[in-house]
């Protein structure tokens, strides 16, 4: 990890989220705790099994949390984009998590320690309808993606990954821009970096998306969502 | 027939999420609360309708699942007495990301969301059971995600399959130490994402190893330790 750069202006990066719903002079609590971590190159920020003693807020970059088994084999089953939160579990349950937390290459966030969090919540409870909320709503996401993208085709399974992405990175207004690279991507879909490219190169085709560095716009957000489900629409 | 009466205030005092809530809001929630019975197959809700309460599962079985178009089915979830129905469409008030129905006869304790987003806002105890719900939900679900792509189909066979026998608890274990669970072969593939060739050969293998019998949808587990020993050799 680097040193803090002095040109992240936290209480700037912390206002719009969860935190900064209860106005600034309650905010001004936790930003003293803040402190603000950078990471050129992919690194491990917590393994599985050790308490996890770390909020971050995703200000750059991405965190990808990585399940691993002895034999060597990994997966990443999750990918924590710009303006979102790893993780608030720790904050309200004991058991460490069960898999490895790693920063993306060029990621900067804003951490702030799990006990001041857990403290803050306990004096300010109205923290925990809008914290409820916020896990809540990255719980759908994760069960959209995992139940629905079962039985749908590559390309509608790609729109879908990107659907859910930029829902996670709340891009509610089209067009919209999802801060995403091909390979975190491919990785997500669980797919070569060749077949991602081809089913993206699909996608940009039909005018669903348009790819750039490190970026993907999405000129029409219902329309990317329609194309998504259209398989997947229950037989009533 | 008539359905059985159910207890509700029993129900919620064994739900997790309801268990350290105070006595008065507890009695008030159980005065409240609604209890619907579903026959065996009866659908619960469908895909994107919206469901205005949260369920504790009394008694009884639903199965969540997604179904497309071509009337493929992908079963993500059992649900059983003690288990919440519900949880985020009551939270967030859009609509269900999945299908649910009944496979045995089921009754459910129903809360309406409004009482439930008002009691949470009067109980931090009821607040924080919801919010440890959720946070071990969401613990589960990542777990979930990693099996599927780090077990083979045999191990996810035999971690699905002990799940399952403690579900059901010691009601369903024999005097030797023996579960029987019923479940047919299609919900199981359906359930662990895989083909019902894929599901047979994985039951085969196990069979082999004298782990489990099979015969029709009722599967005995013979050795639940050496089941747990074969997904932890995994791991």
């Amino acid at each position: 990890m680097s040193s803090p750069k002095p040109n992240i202006n936290v209480r700037a990066f912390l206002q719009p989220t969860v935190l900064g719903r209860l106005g600034p002079e309650v905010l001004e609590e936790l930003v003293m705790q803040a402190r603000v971590e950078r990471y050129e190159v992919p690194t491990l920020l917590n393994s599985a099994g050790s308490p996890l003693q770390w909020l971050r807020l995703v200000v750059e970059g991405h965190i990808e949390i990585v399940a691993r088994r002895a034999s060597g084999k990994e997966v990443s089953v999750s990918d924590v984009g710009p303006g979102a939160w790893a993780t608030w579990l720790p904050c309200f349950i004991a058991a460490p998590p069960e898999h490895d937390f790693y920063s993306g290459a060029s990621s900067c966030f804003i951490a702030l320690p799990v006990t001041e969090v857990r403290r803050f919540c306990e004096q300010h409870p109205q923290m925990y309808p809008l914290i409820i909320g916020e896990i809540g709503q990255r719980l759908r996401l994760l069960m959209e993606w995992t139940g629905q993208s079962v039985l749908i085709g590559p390309e509608q399974r790609m729109a879908k990954l990107i659907h859910i992405l930029a829902r996670d990175q709340k891009i509610k207004t089209s067009p919209g821009t999802l801060v995403v690279n091909q390979s975190r991507l491919a990785s997500l879909a669980r797919c070569s970096r060749q077949s991602a490219n081809a089913l993206l190169g699909a996608l940009e085709k039909k005018g669903l998306i348009h790819l750039a560095y490190g970026k993907c716009d999405i000129p029409d957000l219902a329309r990317l969502a329609a194309f998504a489900d259209e398989e997947n629409n229950e037989v009533l | 027939m008539r359905a059985p009466t159910v207890d509700k205030l029993a129900v919620l005092r064994q739900t997790p999420c309801f268990r350290n809530i105070e006595p008065a809001l507890i009695d008030y929630l159980a005065e409240q609360a609604h209890v619907i019975h579903y026959q065996n197959g009866e659908v619960v809700t469908h895909l994107g309708q919206y469901f205005h309460s949260l369920a504790v599962i009394a008694d009884g079985e639903i199965e969540l699942s997604v179904t497309n178009r071509a009337g493929k089915r992908h079963v993500l979830n059992v649900l059983r007495a003690g288990q919440l129905y519900g949880l985020i469409p009551m939270l967030d008030g859009a609509p269900l990301y999945y299908g649910a129905k009944a496979i045995t006869p089921c009754a459910m304790v129903t809360l309406s969301r409004e009482l439930m987003l008002d009691s949470m806002h009067r109980s931090s105890q009821l607040m924080m059971g919801v919010l440890r719900v959720m946070c071990n939900r969401s613990r589960d679900t990542f777990s979930a995600m990693a099996d599927q792509h780090l077990l083979s189909p045999t191990a996810r066979l035999a971690r699905h399959l002990i799940t399952l026998a403690s579900t059901y608890g010691p009601q369903g274990m024999s005097e030797q130490g023996i579960f029987e669970v019923n479940f047919s072969q299609t919900n199981l593939a359906e359930m662990l994402g895989i083909s019902r060739q894929s599901l047979n050969q994985s039951m085969k293998q196990l069979e082999t190893l004298g782990l489990i019998e099979h015969k029709y949808s009722k599967i005995t587990i013979k050795a639940i330790t050496a089941l747990e020993q074969l997904v932890r050799d995994e791991l």
